[in-house]
């Protein structure tokens, strides 16, 4: 660590685990709810459980974004952030806000209140006064780090991580829009979802890859920022128009189903293009970093965002096969593998980076950290395999054969069963990852011969 | 400018040959390859001369063989359609 | 050893990520058009009647002519040349909104059939990369330098290329 606000890094980071922590295991709730439907009916419903479950994921995701910023940015700038005051404040804004939601959901509070209550839209949820907060939360955060950034050197990571930080904000104000002609009302809610996900979520995810490449392989900076500009061009270029891809029938013009169909099936490129990036630059690379464990979630972020987002949604991204796939379990299972090779990998790259250097020491357990990834990545891609023959069938029973939805649902529940086998996996390996980069304070298996290298 | 010259005269040429044949409109199988080759012929040349790819002879066959083989299931599509 | 030579690529990295981007996705499009019509080639035969093949040629010709002059004006560095294309590009709007205005005064959308959906999504996306080359060559002339003029008259350059490829597909296949 070279800069002393680079630390702020570490309270994002800490709180960002423990509500992933809070989010996989109300995953794991939920997945008993879809073996045993009367599971918890009264104290937690399912529909409860699962706004918590997806708001708790994407608000830790974000919560990591910006440590990651407040990481690199410092380094990339040459300079401290502007101010860490700031940064605490919105931190603590955060933290308010989800003690709210969490309350709100939970007593269901304020029902239909116009500012306290809670929203409708998945993902969106949050009541009026939460969103604002996101909002000034975000002004703060944008603010104290485009003030970094401007007085200090700009590099590509920088540029590319100021834009797609920038575009994720101002498409927030987005979630104010909620016409109640259903059809607009889904229009405006994907420019926050899937704008999010498949426009300036990747810039961050390129930026962040970019930054852990060049650290942790050696790579020249020049080869490093050529990839990530031709990255987010082809991120851009293929995932403005490939929101046709949720236009299929909610009711716009027909032309959707091409441009959809046409764009979305490009976005594959962008996420190929950061496999073979990481994979190339660690050819070329020439450094032997010590810290394995961040190589490996970078590299298998790469690999597990091309089959979660590139390989599952090009499945079920032709209109053709939209029409029979939409809205079953086949959706569920891109959205886990999308979501976590894309997105929680790279965020538990850059902490698995970054957090033995903020706490300043040499990166111990890699082994317990590198089991936590197997554990973790097995997982969910049993998880993903299990959803996707689930999806097959229900597709086949409800949309081909025409039978009735809670029919077919009785006939999956073995996957449901297996589903809820993975995913224990998967929590296992959360809660080791996060034992394995908080609590040890030595090396707990011996090392193997120590390779002398420069490291940053 | 000789060479721009000379790509901007097949070009017209080709676009002018393509109008007519499309105009009188022959009943022949062939009338839909004869025009999306005269297509690629034309894509060729702006690729060439235009967008100055001559200068990267490589790189030019690489781009040709890809649109060549557009050009090939475009015929195909066509003439089954 | 065989000395690999390393080609110089005429034109910035990015332009030709977004021509390559652009050439798949217009690729993507027409071959879509013309899987679609194996469903139905009369419906699609008596929706081409409508078109006008002769304008269709003489927009082409059109716009390859104004591919020489942004060509002569990125050799020559020269700002009337430049704008000579983009007036060119500005004739090409002209013709085509006049074919858009006669086939809407007809009642015809992009519902009307499937050849008319493929019809003005190809054509309206074709027209609005037309509009954003006619700004950019409006700018880079302006601005006079080479290196933007270089990137500003590739753009230019694909706007044919793709227009090459849509002309014959949509206008013409339908004789054929
Ligand atoms: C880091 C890991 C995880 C991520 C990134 C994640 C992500 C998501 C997302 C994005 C959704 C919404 C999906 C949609 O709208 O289609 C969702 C729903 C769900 N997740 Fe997870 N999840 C994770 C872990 C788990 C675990 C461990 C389980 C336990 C088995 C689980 C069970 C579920 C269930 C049952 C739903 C509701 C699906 C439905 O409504 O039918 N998740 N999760
Ligand atoms: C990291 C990037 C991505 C993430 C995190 C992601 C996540 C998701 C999630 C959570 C959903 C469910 C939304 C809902 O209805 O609640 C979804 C839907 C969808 N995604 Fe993605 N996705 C990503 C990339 C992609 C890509 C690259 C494609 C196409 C190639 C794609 C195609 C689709 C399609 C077609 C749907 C709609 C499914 C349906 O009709 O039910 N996604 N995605
Ligand atoms: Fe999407």
């Amino acid at each position: 660590m070279k800069y002393q606000t680079q630390k702020i890094a570490l309270a994002y980071f800490l709180t960002a685990m423990a509500l992933f922590a809070v989010q996989v295991t109300l995953g794991l709730i939920m997945g008993w709810i879809y073996v045993d439907g009367n599971f918890l009916t009264e104290i937690l419903p399912f529909n409860v459980a699962r706004m918590l479950h997806t708001n708790s994921l994407i608000v830790w995701l974000l919560l990591g974004f910006f440590g990651a910023a407040y990481y690199l940015i410092p380094e990339e700038s040459e300079r401290e952030i502007h101010s860490p005051t700031l940064a605490y404040i919105q931190l603590a804004i955060f933290v308010i806000g989800t003690l709210g939601v969490v309350l709100t959901y939970f007593f269901n509070l304020f029902e239909g209140n116009f500012l306290l209550g809670r929203e409708g839209r998945e993902f969106l949820e949050q009541p009026k006064w939460v969103k604002a907060g996101i909002v000034v939360a975000a002004l703060i955060f944008l603010f104290n780090i485009s003030m970094t950034v401007l007085k200090g050197r700009k590099t590509a990571i920088t540029n590319i991580m100021l834009l797609g930080l920038w575009g994720l904000a101002l498409l927030f104000l987005f979630a104010f829009v909620n016409p109640s002609n259903l059809a607009l009302d889904k229009q405006y809610w994907w420019y926050v979802v899937h704008l999010w996900v498949e426009g300036t979520w990747e810039l961050v995810m390129a930026g962040i890859l970019g930054f852990l490449m060049l650290k942790l392989t050696g790579v020249d900076r020049e080869i490093v920022e050529k990839w990530m500009y031709v990255i987010a061009a082809l991120a851009l270029f293929s995932g403005i128009l490939g929101t046709g891809h949720h236009y299929y029938w909610i009711g716009t013009p027909g032309y959707w189903q091409w441009i959809g169909s046409i764009f979305s099936s490009l976005e594959v490129i962008p996420f190929f293009a950061m496999m073979a990036f990481a994979f190339v630059m660690v050819w070329k690379g020439r450094r032997d970093h010590p810290n394995k464990a961040a190589l490996l979630w970078s590299l298998g972020c790469a690999v597990l965002a091309f089959f979660g987002a590139g390989v599952w949604g090009f499945l079920h991204t032709l209109h053709g096969v939209n029409f029979y796939t939409h809205g079953t379990q086949i959706t569920a299972a891109h959205g886990h593998l999308a979501f976590f090779g894309a997105y929680v990998a790279l965020n538990l790259a850059i902490i698995s980076y970054a957090m033995p250097q903020l706490r300043g020491r040499d990166p111990y357990n890699q082994v317990l950290n590198m089991a936590s990834f197997w554990l973790m990545s097995g997982g969910m891609l049993f998880m993903t395999f299990t959803l996707t023959f689930a999806g097959t069938v229900q597709t086949h029973l409800q949309r081909v054969n025409g039978e009735y939805f809670m029919d077919v649902q009785d006939q999956l529940w073995i996957f449901y069963v297996m589903r809820f086998g993975s995913g224990v996996a998967v929590v296992l390996g959360a809660l080791l990852f996060i034992y394995a980069i908080v609590a040890p304070r030595r090396e707990v298996i011996k090392p193997g011969p120590v390779v002398e290298q420069a490291a940053e | 400018m000789k060479e721009l010259i000379t790509a901007w005269l097949i070009l017209v040429g080709a676009s002018a040959a393509t109008t007519a044949l499309a105009v009188i409109g022959p009943e022949t199988i062939w009338l839909a390859p004869v025009l999306l080759g005269l297509a690629f012929v034309k894509s060729r040349v702006i690729l060439a001369a235009y967008l100055e790819l001559r200068q990267a002879p490589r790189i030019l066959s690489g781009v040709t063989l890809a649109v060549a083989l557009w050009f090939v299931i475009a015929i195909t599509l066509g003439v089954i359609g | 050893m065989a000395q690999v030579a390393r080609e110089e690529l005429p034109h910035d990295l990015m332009i030709w990520v977004l021509i390559v981007s652009e050439m798949l996705v217009f690729g993507a499009g027409l071959w879509a058009f013309l899987a679609v019509r194996i469903t139905d080639p009369p419906g699609f035969a008596e929706a081409a009647t409508h078109l006008h093949p002769v304008s269709a040629g003489i927009g082409t010709i059109l716009l390859v002519t104004s591919g020489l002059f942004a060509a002569i004006g990125a050799q020559r560095n020269s700002a009337r040349w430049l704008l000579l294309a983009a007036l060119g590009g500005l004739a090409f709007l002209w013709l085509k909104s006049h074919e858009w205005s006669s086939l809407i005064a007809a009642q015809i959308s992009t519902e009307t059939h499937p050849f008319f959906t493929f019809y003005y999504l190809l054509t309206g996306f074709h027209a609005a990369h037309v509009v954003a080359g006619i700004v950019i060559l409006a700018i880079v002339a302006l601005r006079r330098r080479s290196a933007e003029i270089s990137a500003g008259v590739a753009f230019w350059h694909l706007v044919d290329l793709v227009w090459v490829a849509v002309f014959p597909v949509i206008y013409l296949m339908g004789a054929a």
